[in-house]
């Protein structure tokens, strides 16, 4: 008998949900505290802290614009998602 | 005058239902018939239909009012589908002996499990011993005319039944045809106003329901089925009254190239368009077929079906539902004309089809092939080999592949939540925050329908779960908590989630139930303050001022009364722990999350946390203003953050100042038809409350908030 179950275990290949953004958010290095600020109110927590900084994964970034309201420091910038040639 | 118009099924059934004119309409919102309600609720404030519009906290309610209201004289008139159908059930089977013509539209949809929004008939077909006629329209047209129809027959003292108009999910409801809308005035002439005489609950006309002496109770189905009887000819009747008068003509069945044909097609609702081409392409390829679609399935059409069959050789009978457990396996059209067919002296081979399940389409080709297998079979009086499946494949396996970056996750990524959702912030750090150890069930609602992806089937969410029906959310926590004890997982944290609307109306009587118990579960409701999954309807906990779908602006401004306060309701339960958090204050809320897994592996009772979590799409801001109309929600004092620990009250955080409401009420389109002096009054109500605080006068506590920050 099959049931529709799936089995766990992994973090598994999923929606890119990257593809939805209208706008993209820009990191200006400079600015960047690291208070990781926006790693904690990313919806999608998809903005990883990296000893560099933080670092964003587009494949998943549905460019909402939380960060970049939430930067205390103004080092997230929005901008218009450019649609590739 | 007639107008003609391209809408959907939805808008035509509301039309329908509008120049009916009920005077009573209790509803509540599911996909895909929550459409017809909101255009009603909107035709109400517009002006353009005058009715009592009661938007109830469950379908058992919304049935209850329809036959209250109907008990005391009213028109009245529902809209619903598959779950919403079955959870009004008990009602539902109330409605027959006690003779009340309520008309209720149906957008069919698969009744659960497996979950599917998507059409077929196993909703209505559970109702059918119900005592309700049901009449299945092949489109939108046909929905409005059958509408109007329906109270007629309905009404008729010779029937007196309830009434079901069906029409299929999405396929119909959610399509754009060309829809003629007849003018009120010819319509007024045609259908009477209801003046009934049976049953009345008005001190000026005294008559009351008792409960009957045991053998009458088989007098009263007896006359419950002879009306059902009397609505063969009525449909009849009311249905070439109608031609007369608007030009379309309607029965029980329709035929379609059928007359002496050697093979037919039966088909019900709206598969029939297609089916129809097929049988044209048939003939002009010289096969002998027709078709003959079902509109009335209750009363059954039997002697036409019996008329129609005598000559004919091969039937192919196609079934958008199927019941299980009968002998020759099949569906509920097969069943009932199998029999119907039973006293023919030569009977045709009748081969049935399992078909469109869950909104599957099916093509022409389907059809030809489905007639042309049916008529190549020998007539037979066995039924076994009859039945056929059209979608009976077999699940792929699944590929499952890791990400390495969310490996130490929870919640993984690709959620499809809408961009900027509070609720998604908020599950994935109370997730986060709970671990591994940890079993899930939720419902219906944004974080259920989010968090598992379509094809190919994905969990997106490392724990395991189920979904279940939205008034469980409480009492399948409770069951899986009681079973993994007596496996002796004790250890395993059990987490019920829902919405607002799953906790505060359709899911209270299962949470009061688990708190009162003592039920050790984790009790997690995110609070958006509406239906934000069916499309923004008003629930409980949507406050005052606020626009919804049924709750629009019109002669009203949104929501005219107050949001129910459940965190507060929940701590006069005397559960060892009540919390309410906010997405903006995620330390908050993580430490509340830990207090209430320590509660429940203590086993101690329930934890109940309330989580404020703004959603840009039901309350019209900027999806990069979720965290900050959080924040401002505290700010103003509108949420106020607090836990109560063993009845002991304690405030989580007290602004220093607080800032004007209209901060927050101003960024929110949900809150424009707020008038300057009703934001006052809103004022005033939040600055009380902070007088108010610390509360001692909290019946329950000991210390309601007296230990300030
Ligand atoms: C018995 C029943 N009635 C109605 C529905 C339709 N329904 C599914 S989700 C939903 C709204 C959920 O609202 P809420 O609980 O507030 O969660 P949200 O969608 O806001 O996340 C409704 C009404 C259903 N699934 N079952
Ligand atoms: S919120 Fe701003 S400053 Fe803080 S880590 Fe993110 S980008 Fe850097
Ligand atoms: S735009 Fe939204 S989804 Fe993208 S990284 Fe910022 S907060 Fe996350
Ligand atoms: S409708 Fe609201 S709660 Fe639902 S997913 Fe979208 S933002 Fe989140």
């Amino acid at each position: 008998m099959k049931l529709p179950l799936v089995p766990h275990g992994v973090t598994v290949q999923c929606a890119e949900t990257g593809s939805w953004r209208t706008f993209k958010p820009l990191q200006k290095k400079e600015l960047c505290t690291k208070c990781g600020l926006c790693v904690t109110f990313c919806p999608d927590g998809v903005i990883h802290m990296t000893k560099q900084g933080i670092e964003i994964d587009y494949q998943f970034c549905k460019g909402c614009g939380v960060c970049a309201e939430e930067c205390p420091a103004k080092a997230i910038e929005m901008e218009l998602e450019q649609v590739e040639e | 005058m007639t107008k003609e118009d391209v809408i959907s099924g939805n808008l035509a059934a509301a039309h329908g239902a509008r120049l009916s004119r009920p005077e009573v309409i209790a509803a509540y919102p599911i996909t895909p018939s929550t459409g017809i309600v909101e255009y009603l609720a909107d035709f109400i404030e517009k002006g353009r239909l005058t009715a009592d519009y009661i938007p109830v906290e469950s379908e058992h309610s919304a049935m209850g009012a329809c036959i209250g209201a109907s008990m005391s004289g009213a028109r009245v008139f529902t809209a619903t589908a598959s779950q919403g159908l079955a959870y009004m059930h008990e009602f539902v089977y109330h409605a027959h002996g006690y003779h009340l013509p309520i008309v209720m539209a149906i957008a069919n949809r698969t009744l659960s499990t497996p979950w599917a929004t998507t059409c077929d008939h196993s909703d209505t077909m559970a109702e059918n011993t119900s005592g309700w006629i049901q009449l299945y329209a092949e489109n939108a047209q046909e929905v409005l005319d059958t509408i109007i129809q329906a109270y007629k027959v309905a009404e008729d003292t010779k029937v007196l039944l309830p009434t079901m108009v069906c029409m299929d999910g999405f396929l119909i409801s959610h399509t754009a045809e060309r829809v003629k809308i007849p003018d009120a005035e010819t319509v007024d002439r045609f259908l009477p106003p209801y003046d009934p005489k049976h049953f009345i609950l008005d001190p000026d006309n005294r008559m009351s329901a008792l409960v009957p002496p045991r053998p009458w109770v088989a007098a009263f189905e007896h006359q419950t089925d002879d009306c059902m009887n009397n609505a063969k000819s009525l449909i009849k009747e009311v249905g070439s009254e109608f031609d007369k008068v608007f030009g379309r003509s309607y029965g029980l069945t329709e035929c379609y190239r059928a007359d002496d044909a050697e093979n037919l097609l039966i088909t019900m609702g709206s598969m029939t368009g297609t089916a129809k081409v097929a049988i044209d392409e048939l003939r002009a390829d010289g096969m002998d077929v027709g078709l003959i679609r079902i509109r009335s399935f209750r009363p059954f059409p039997n002697e036409e079906l019996m008329e129609h069959c005598r000559n004919t050789k091969a039937v192919a009978v196609v079934d958008r539902d199927v019941i299980h457990g009968i002998g020759g396996r099949g569906g509920a059209i097969f069943t009932e004309l199998k029999s119907s067919l039973y006293a023919l002296d030569r009977r045709p081979s009748i081969t049935n089809f399992i078909a469109g399940l869950a909104g599957r389409e099916i093509p022409v080709t389907d059809f030809k092939s489905m007639m042309k297998k049916a008529a190549s079979k020998k007539p037979t009086t066995g039924t076994d080999d009859a039945v056929e499946w059209l979608d009976a494949f077999q699940v792929a396996p699944l590929n499952l592949t890791p990400r390495e970056k969310y490996a130490e996750r929870i919640v993984g990524p690709g959620i499809r939540a809408c961009a900027g959702c509070g609720m998604l912030l908020a599950v994935r750090h109370a997730f986060q925050t709970l671990g591994t150890d940890t079993v899930f069930t939720f419902v219906p609602g944004c974080a259920a329908v989010t968090m598992q992806s379509a094809l190919p089937l994905q969990p997106l969410v490392k724990l395991p779960f189920a979904e279940v029906v939205f008034a469980g959310t409480a009492s399948a926590a409770t069951g899986i908590r009681a079973g993994l004890k007596a496996k002796g997982k004790h250890h395993v944290k059990v987490v019920g989630l829902a919405g607002d609307g799953g906790t505060v109306d359709i899911g209270f009587q299962a949470l009061s139930a688990a708190a009162e118990r003592g039920e050790s579960i984790i009790y997690f409701c995110y609070e958006n303050e509406a239906y934000m999954n069916t499309g923004i309807q008003k629930s409980g906990s949507t406050p005052f001022g606020a626009w919804t779908t049924t709750t629009p602006f019109g002669a009203r401004k949104g929501r005219r009364t107050y949001k129910k306060d459940l965190p507060a309701l929940m701590a006069m339960h005397k559960i060892p722990y009540v919390a309410t958090a906010s997405i903006a204050y995620i330390p908050d809320l993580t430490r509340k999350v830990q207090k209430a897994a320590k509660v429940v592996s203590e086993d101690r009772g329930l934890a109940y946390l309330h989580v404020h979590a703004p959603c840009p799409t039901g309350w019209r801001f900027p999806t990069s203003k979720t965290v900050k109309i959080a924040r401002l929600a505290v700010e103003t004092g509108l949420w106020v953050l607090y836990e109560v620990e063993d009845g002991v009250a304690k405030l989580s955080l007290k602004p220093k100042k607080r800032r004007p409401l209209t901060e927050y009420l101003k960024l929110q389109g949900r809150f424009k038809g707020l008038t300057d002096a009703e934001i006052q009054a809103l004022q005033k109500e939040v600055d009380a409350k902070w007088k108010s605080l610390p509360l001692t006068s909290f019946p329950p506590f000991r210390d309601f908030f007296t230990s300030e920050l």
